[in-house]
């Protein structure tokens, strides 16, 4: 295409579309010029703590708020919409509440990494754009631009071997579900002729079928591979323990939100031809996920491993309802990822708080009797652990309630079952936390001391799990709306 | 059935004080905890007393004290609390027993540490079981019947005997697990709910309206089956009872076994027969087996026992098979002597638990070899313990008595073999309580060697002893307690289709 159509076609009005995109760009830029221009010292850390706050809020503020929202821009390559926008606002939310504790984890291990500043920064825009396009060449692009940060954040401590080890682990294969990926991609144009999934997906006839599935079920593969499904999960464990703890965090919450999203917005494309071999597909994979996640968890001594297999688990409650196809299905995985990261990064950044003790090595028996130690953060862990568990009245229980309705409306019992199955597996190891912690002796002695920050994300955290959970419809009616949405806009093409 | 919206919340009143005080205990210090938890404690009582005000005992099928504000409209979950005569009897039986058993952890010397947690635990549990009793919203009564755990594993778990941390474990492990069959069940009638009127609903008058197939009945009769039974507990799930009940602190015990196990027993009365009536009179004679097998079994596993906490424990367990064996003959007598035996119970093994609490804290053992004939130097106490003996055997005038002899009627009803077995049951759960009370009155050391023994007095005396006098009304007055639940019973038959008087 000649340079000057494209500039042509492009409406510079458009940009203002891209106003927290572009702000959460500049604010990468300007930390990684400041990387360059400024000495280290301790204000050093302390600048570049608070010019990314301040960039993540200015970026929060230019979302200009509307419900039941749909516009395309860019010739379609870019979609703004609610679920695009209410995802943003998580992820920019979540990586305000991570940096903190970067900050604290970074100064303790004596060792600051200033470029992880902009590295988050860049991942961060990678997760804005992969939330919000329909189009295979941008959910490529910032598929790539996720993954690679998240290489680097992983080895962000060169000096360790495990980091080392983990992110190579994860570099080989997530350069393997990018090539998928890709391969994917090239079958669905292939078959459609378009790099629209929307177009794709509504271009089935019986000519293309074989092309157009197979290309589906590559470029899902690749997503599969990046959520960590069981059996493409060999990366996840390792690279979450290897990544230094609020990364961890970062990952499993913005990052696993991120991923989720493009998969949540094929949803409504599935029509009555692709309908059984999704179904079956993926309530494969998603019973495969459940059970396989928990029993490994159940076997785990190391608690920050025990926390990713249980974020694989968690991810194959989500996947299992998205097998229902129906609104409602759709409605309880929007929800039930949203309440995940919340969740799933309390508990991550409880660890990274532990990590302050010298005699602190995730081993699950050092938990014991932490209650005697700090009871804000072992009261606060127990919320985050019954939340995940899904005791009521937490977001936790909601999301599941939401699942088993999910499952019940399209009869799909036996998921249900599993469900019950997997759940019951994970009480095991998360009902000993909560056990250890209360009702055993002090394993040591441990003060932690927080910044305001900390404290203030922390809380913030455990009354999202609360609230969301007691009081759904705050969360749940934009839900509702975005999901009745995709699919009156699916059903009208 | 009718919605009355009268007495201006005080169901909800009567939710917040107890959540109230637990802020007051965790903020103020802790030499304030014990009376702060005894004053709102008693007052949550005394408000669910006073609720009797505004029911209309001539037509109690109806719904008093109702509130309602929908949580999330679109999903028809709501947070509507009310009671009707049947709600009533354990809205105030569980603000009584969490009274007493506050009141009793008061003098209790084995409660030592952490005095702001322990009695925060206990308030929070009154007001979930407030919670559990009242809920008209399966999801709200889900919600309160799955938070009633929290609190209970920290109450076995810290405060317990030797094996706590197992028990805590165990008693979690199986009532959550079981009880998501429930959430499952009650996700299904939702989902089926809107595929018959276009809305989500949990809302159970209304459930009451769908038309279920048999074959759907039964699977979500078994769904609800699993999670009850777990709780109830019947006889091949109730291996977590012992352990829970026998390593809880006294208190805990008290008001596990008094109220803990009812919300099982009112569940099945409620949802299993008044949502699947179809289901409930197809399994009918499979769930008397199953509760006569609990009694029998129970009643020789109670014999077996060597520890005074674990034998209590395994006689509930034979008295809840007692109560599931009558409400399944589905006939009003035995929709009666279940409801009455729950109540029964809930005096009685109240009272067993504070014996077998207060021996432990002269003998510090629950070992009936140690323990034998101990009883015999408190004279005050022995009274107490061979009227509560005599009551929970079932001997005319005591507590037990009502609801044995209508069990047996309800079962002539159906045959007069099967009346035949339930009195032979009967005779079992007599054997292992005349067993108790031998090993404390007639056996054990010679003289002189218990003469150390103050006997009970202050709080505790009155604490037993107004479960006693309880006990005793229940045996000499019954009609007292059956003119508030029969209506409700009666209008849980209509739903069955099974109306005899």
């Amino acid at each position: 295409m000649d340079i000057r159509l494209l500039l042509g076609s492009t409406n510079l009005y458009e940009f203002k579309y891209l106003l927290p995109e572009i702000t959460v760009f500049f604010g990468a830029f300007v930390l990684f010029l400041l990387d360059i221009v400024m000495k280290n010292s301790e204000t050093k850390k302390r600048v570049f703590l608070w010019i990314s706050i301040l960039f993540l809020a200015l970026s929060v503020l230019s979302f200009s708020f509307k419900s039941a929202f749909f516009k395309d821009v860019f010739s379609g390559t870019y979609t703004i919409d609610t679920l695009g926008m209410f995802s943003k606002i998580f992820e920019i939310v979540l990586t305000l509440m991570v940096l903190p504790f970067l900050h604290t984890y970074m100064n303790k291990k004596n060792t600051f990494y200033y470029e992880v500043y902009y590295i988050t920064f860049l991942s961060l825009l990678g997760m804005m754009t992969l939330s919000s396009s329909y189009n295979l060449v941008v959910i490529y692009v910032s598929l790539e631009m996720v993954s690679i940060s998240f290489y680097i954040m992983t080895a962000l401590f060169r000096g360790s071997f495990i980091s080392k080890e983990g992110a190579y682990k994860y570099l080989i294969i997530g350069g393997i579900s990018i090539i998928i990926a890709l391969y994917g991609a090239a079958f669905m144009y292939a078959a459609s002729k378009s790099l629209d999934i929307r177009a794709i997906m509504s271009s089935y006839n019986d000519a293309n079928a074989a092309y157009l599935i197979v290309g589906m079920i590559l470029f899902l593969l690749a997503f599969a591979i990046k959520i960590g499904i069981i059996p493409f999960h060999f990366w996840l464990p390792d690279a979450y323990t290897a990544a230094p703890t609020p990364i961890t965090g970062f990952m499993a919450s913005a990052g696993k939100l991120a991923f989720f999203i493009p998969l949540l917005r094929l949803v409504p494309y599935v029509n009555q031809h692709l309908y059984s071999s999704w179904m079956i597909s993926v309530s494969i994979l998603a019973a495969a996920t459940m059970i396989v996640g928990n029993a490994l968890a159940l076997v785990q001594s190391d608690l920050k491993r025990l926390l990713a297999y249980s974020s694989i688990a968690h991810s194959g409650y989500i996947l299992s309802v998205l097998s229902s196809n129906s609104s409602m299905g759709l409605k309880a995985a929007i929800y039930f990822v949203f309440v995940y990261s919340v969740m799933g990064l309390g508990a991550f950044l409880v660890l990274s708080v532990l990590e302050q003790a010298e005699e602190w090595d995730n081993q699950l028996p050092k938990i014991g009797g932490l209650y005697r130690n700090t009871g804000f953060l072992s009261i606060s862990f127990a919320v985050f652990i019954f939340a995940l568990l899904g005791i009521p009245p937490t977001v936790g229980f909601v999301g599941k309630a939401l699942v088993f309705l999910g499952l019940a409306i399209k009869n799909i019992y036996w998921l249900g079952f599993v469900l019950i199955l997997a759940t019951a597996i994970s009480t095991g190891y998360y009902v000993r936390i909560v056990v250890l912690m209360f009702m055993k002796d002090v394993e040591f002695r441990f003060k932690p001391h927080y910044d305001i920050l900390e404290n203030v994300s922390i809380s913030l955290l455990v009354f999202l799990t609360f609230v969301l959970g007691m009081f759904p419809f705050v969360l749940w009616n934009g839900i509702s709306n975005i999901s009745e949405f995709l699919f009156k806009i699916a059903n009208l093409r | 059935m009718e919605y009355i919206t009268n007495g201006s919340g005080l169901i909800s009143i009567s939710m917040l004080i107890p959540v109230a005080t637990t802020i007051l205990i965790v903020f103020l210090p802790e030499k304030f905890t014990k009376p702060i938890a005894f004053v709102g404690s008693l007052i949550t009582f005394l408000i669910s007393l006073y609720t009797l005000k505004f029911l209309n005992f001539s037509n109690l099928s109806d719904i008093y004290l109702y509130e309602n504000y929908p949580i999330v409209k679109e999903l028809g979950i709501s947070y509507a609390v009310g009671v009707d005569g049947l709600s009533e009897v354990f809205y105030i039986l569980s603000t009584f027993i969490s009274f007493l058993a506050i009141a009793w952890s008061v003098k209790d010397i084995q409660i030592k540490s952490r005095l702001k947690e322990y009695y925060s635990m206990f308030l929070l549990t009154t007001t979930f079981l407030i919670g559990v009793f009242t809920a008209w919203d399966l999801i709200l009564f889900y919600i309160f019947y799955e938070l009633t755990l929290v609190p209970m594993i920290f109450v076995i778990g810290v405060w317990g005997y030797k094996l706590r941390l197992y028990s805590a474990y165990k008693f979690f492990i199986y009532i959550f697990i079981s009880s998501l069959f429930l959430l499952f069940g009650i996700m299904i009638l939702s989902a089926d709910s809107f595929k018959q009127t276009g809305h989500f609903n949990a809302f159970y008058p209304t459930l009451l309206h769908l038309h279920l197939p048999l074959n759907e009945q039964i699977f979500l009769f078994l769904l609800f089956f699993i999670a009850f039974a777990v709780k109830t507990p019947l006889v091949p799930f109730h291996t977590w009872l012992p352990d829970a009940h026998g390593e809880a602190p006294t208190a805990g015990s008290v008001v596990l076994a008094a109220i803990l196990l009812k919300m099982g027993s009112y569940a099945f009365l409620r949802f299993n027969i008044g949502l699947f009536p179809e289901a409930a009179k197809h399994l009918w004679l499979v769930m008397v087996f199953i509760g006569i097998l609990t009694i029998i079994y129970a009643s020789w596993m109670t014999i077996a026992q060597n520890n005074i906490k674990r034998f209590v424990a395994y006689s509930s367990v034979s008295h809840m098979g007692f109560i599931v064996a009558a409400m399944f003959m589905l006939n009003f007598q035995g929709f009666r002597a279940s409801v009455l035996e729950m109540v029964a119970h809930g005096f009685s093994s109240a009272s067993l638990f504070m014996i077998a609490g207060f021996i432990y804290n002269r003998l510090h053992s629950f070992n009936t070899k140690t323990i034998a004939g101990s009883v015999k130097y408190m004279p005050i106490f022995s009274i107490l313990v061979a009227l509560t003996g005599f009551s929970a055997m079932g001997l005319p005038g005591g507590s037990s008595f009502w609801g044995k002899f209508l069990t047996i009627v309800s079962a002539k009803e159906h045959s007069l073999d099967l009346a035949l077995i339930v009195i032979v049951s009967a005779f079992f759960s007599a054997i292992y309580m005349l067993y108790f009370l031998r090993n404390l009155f007639l056996e054990g050391k010679t003289e002189g060697s218990f003469l150390i023994f103050t006997d009970i007095r202050g709080i505790k005396l009155t604490v037993m002893l107004s479960l006693v006098v309880l006990m005793f009304t229940i045996g000499l007055f019954p009609f007292l307690f059956f003119n508030i639940f029969d209506a409700s019973i009666l209008n849980i038959l209509h739903i069955v289709g099974m109306v005899k008087r």
